[in-house]
């Protein structure tokens, strides 16, 4: 299932930002790891996930280098201290909402009383 | 999969386009194509290209080496100029602060561009619609005049046959020492030419005897009918230098006060000097009564240029009975004798023209609104914008009002600074506010006594004053503050010549009474109330007028700006009489000598 452009367009950055805590990653790893990670729901192309980088990177919440060692440039992006910081926010603020969602009968507690899903 | 695309190096620092990184890339063609045309869509700059070629690149390396086919990679890529747009906007929000602060200047200037463009297509599209026409205000008492109480025929008649734009240069042979008199080698010259303007100074005195001038105002010199301007220019081809380039067809001109035209004052100036001159001759052939006779034709000839209340007429106005007053003075001064016989007649004389210096600002009041209803719009309830019309006319006013032919570039001048002037000046109704202010401060001002006037700030200067703040603005009020120094002037003047025509009356006084007591009063409150109403009073300093005798003779003098009595010595060098000396006394009669001063 794929998510719809204005539900995305919230969740996006913040997934993306999650993928980073762990370290430092480029944007194939990115690609690979959101469709991996969330059963293809958080699946993103190249023309949603380059776009995004760089408006995190304009807000200052990532940051990227450029790697030559290997066999290929790559452009690597991790979180900065205030990218640390708006995540945990997010986060709270996500927790919250999801579950103020599942009171209303949303998640996966409900789908099992047979509520809406 | 074997490796796609060799080790490169970062485009940062090796300066390298992004064609030459694509073309590098060991890349299957529709994936190198679509990198090609998404990278040239983005219209980023060639570093930035460079970046995100190196970017895809890898991305789609990594992908074929994932083992997804080219075909695959380019189907899923998206839509190519939304991706475009997206990668451009998150690029160029990483751009350096210098640039993004440009870019919103640039952004802001456009903004204000484009608002001041809106701002001038709505101006442009007001226009001025005047309602009250002022020349038929003024010209209304004369109207209702009956035609047999009107002077103008009779100056009309005068005047062209004396030919009076080409006469009386003989008076004048020495224009730095002005009007020849008795005595003077110039003199029987002048007397020849004088008598034989017997019958011009006749038809003045004739013509001062009508109730009203009976000129009929008009705007433009064109207007004015050629019977008229013949009195007046003489039957000369050549056209009247301010009639250049008007026309009566100009809807905001044709009938607009700045138009009016008072050809009329020049002639009458001059007659007011035939007719001092003539009271010199008559003194010298002791003809007191067409002395008289002459000093009451310039009381009249006064009252007529004064009937339009323009402030230019009632400077003419004052100009001709000052010129009368001072004639008079000089005669007493020379031969008190001399007007022995007429002093009465004379004193009721000078008692009826006191009315002449009344100034009347009302005219100028008048002449300001009318140009407010032509330079602004009206919104039906007192206010309006400056218009493109109003902004020629305004221009026009400055170019002794000669009409500017329409033409494009002005125009498109004029509507770049409608906006800009619309801003920087005051609206309709704040600026008719202000006016209405202003002429009532005038008014107060003008009916303060002479002496209070240095004495305390006037209110029309208070007034302008309280716009310092909007007057940093130049222009804000169009111009009314500027009229704040002329109104100022223009009552100090008429106070000026008010005080020397009541001392005028004051020493026909001493000698009325000389004549009857054999003596000059040891006081002037003697004079009071047989030869004169009241105890004459100093106008310099509000206090009793100062009077000694000297050598046997009348001495009258006010104290000065400096309010100290020096027994009546004219010692300011600088100010010329009958200015208020700032140094000395304030001698009003005799008049001093010009040459000791």
């Amino acid at each position: 299932m794929r998510i719809e452009k204005e539900l995305m367009r919230g969740t996006g950055p913040m997934a993306v930002m999650q993928l980073l805590s762990a370290g430092e990653k480029y944007g194939y790893e990115l690609v690979e790891a959101l469709s991996k990670r969330s059963s293809g729901v958080l699946a993103m192309g190249q023309s949603t996930l380059y776009p995004m980088l760089y408006n995190l990177e304009a807000k200052g919440l990532i940051v990227s280098r450029v790697d030559d060692s290997g066999t290929r440039s790559r452009r690597y992006y991790r979180l900065t201290d205030k990218g640390t910081r708006r995540l945990a926010r997010d986060s709270k603020q996500w927790k919250s909402l999801s579950e103020a969602m599942s009171g209303l009968g949303f998640g996966p507690a409900a789908a099992q009383e047979g509520g809406p899903v | 999969m074997s490796e796609v695309i060799p080790n490169q190096d970062n485009p940062s620092r090796d300066n390298r386009d992004a064609k030459s990184v694509l073309a590098a890339a060991n890349l299957p063609l529709p994936v190198r194509d679509l990198i090609d045309k998404l990278i040239r869509k983005t219209r980023l700059w060639k570093r930035e290209k460079a970046e995100v070629a190196l970017e895809l690149i890898a991305h789609f390396a990594d992908g074929l080496e994932a083992g997804q086919s080219a075909d695959e990679l380019v189907a899923h890529f998206g839509d190519l100029k939304t991706t475009a747009r997206l990668i451009r906007r998150g690029k160029k929000r990483n751009r350096p602060l210098w640039w993004r602060a440009q870019r919103r200047l640039l952004q802001l200037f456009t903004a204000i561009v484009l608002v001041y463009i809106g701002l001038a297509a709505l101006l442009v599209m007001r226009h001025p619609n005047p309602t009250i026409d002022y020349i038929a205000e003024f010209n209304r008492p004369m109207l209702s005049t009956p035609v047999a109480d009107r002077a103008w025929p009779i100056y009309r008649a005068a005047w062209t046959k004396a030919h009076i734009w080409d006469n009386g240069a003989v008076l004048w042979p020495d224009k730095e020492r002005g009007m020849v008199r008795p005595g003077e080698p110039g003199w029987p010259a002048a007397a020849v030419f004088l008598r034989e303007q017997a019958p011009l100074l006749a038809s003045l005195r004739e013509a001062v005897a009508k109730p009203s001038l009976g000129w009929e105002l008009k705007a433009g010199w064109e207007a004015i009918p050629a019977e008229d301007r013949a009195a007046m220019q003489g039957p000369s081809t050549t056209p009247n230098p301010l009639s250049a380039g008007q026309s009566a067809d100009d809807p905001l001109l044709s009938r607009a006060l700045v138009s009016v035209m008072l050809p009329f004052l020049n002639p009458m100036r001059h007659s007011a000097n035939l007719l001092a001159a003539d009271m010199w001759l008559a003194a010298s052939e002791h003809e007191s009564d067409r002395l008289l006779a002459d000093y009451r034709a310039m009381v009249g000839l006064a009252n007529h240029a004064g009937q339009c209340p323009l402030l230019v007429n009632q400077f003419v106005r004052l100009g001709i009975i000052a010129l009368a007053d001072q004639t008079i003075m000089a005669l007493n001064v020379s031969d008190p004798t001399l007007l022995a016989s007429h002093r009465v007649d004379l004193l009721h004389a000078m008692t009826s023209a006191e009315q002449l210096f009344r100034l009347d600002i009302s005219g100028e009041k008048a002449f300001y609104m009318d140009m407010i209803q032509r330079v602004y719009s009206d919104d039906g309830h007192g206010d309006g914008t400056l218009t493109l019309d109003g902004l020629r006319f305004w221009e026009q006013m400055s170019d002794t009002h000669r009409i500017r032919p329409i033409n494009t570039p002005e125009t498109a001048l004029r509507i770049l600074i409608l906006p800009a002037a619309t801003t920087l000046t005051a609206s309709r109704k704040d600026l008719t506010e202000q006016l209405n202010r202003f002429y009532v401060a005038a008014q107060e001002d003008a009916a303060r006594p002479m002496w209070m006037k240095g004495k305390t700030p006037s209110k029309v200067d208070a007034l302008v004053n309280s716009w310092k703040p909007a007057s940093l603005r130049p222009d804000y009020y169009l111009l009314l503050s500027i009229l704040a120094p002329s109104l100022n002037r223009a009552s100090t003047t008429f106070g000026q010549a008010r005080a020397v025509h009541e001392a005028s009356m004051v020493a026909l006084s001493l000698e009325a009474y000389h004549d009857k007591a054999g003596q000059y009063p040891t006081d002037l409150s003697e004079l009071v109330p047989h030869y004169l109403p009241t105890a004459p009073l100093d106008y310099s300093t509000g206090t009793p007028l100062r009077y000694k005798l000297v050598n046997g003779k009348p001495l009258l003098y006010g104290l000065g700006k400096d309010g100290i009595d020096d027994g009546g010595v004219w010692a300011d060098k600088k100010n010329h009489w009958p200015n208020v000396p700032a140094t000395g006394d304030w001698v009003v009669y005799p008049p001093p000598d010009p040459d000791a001063n």
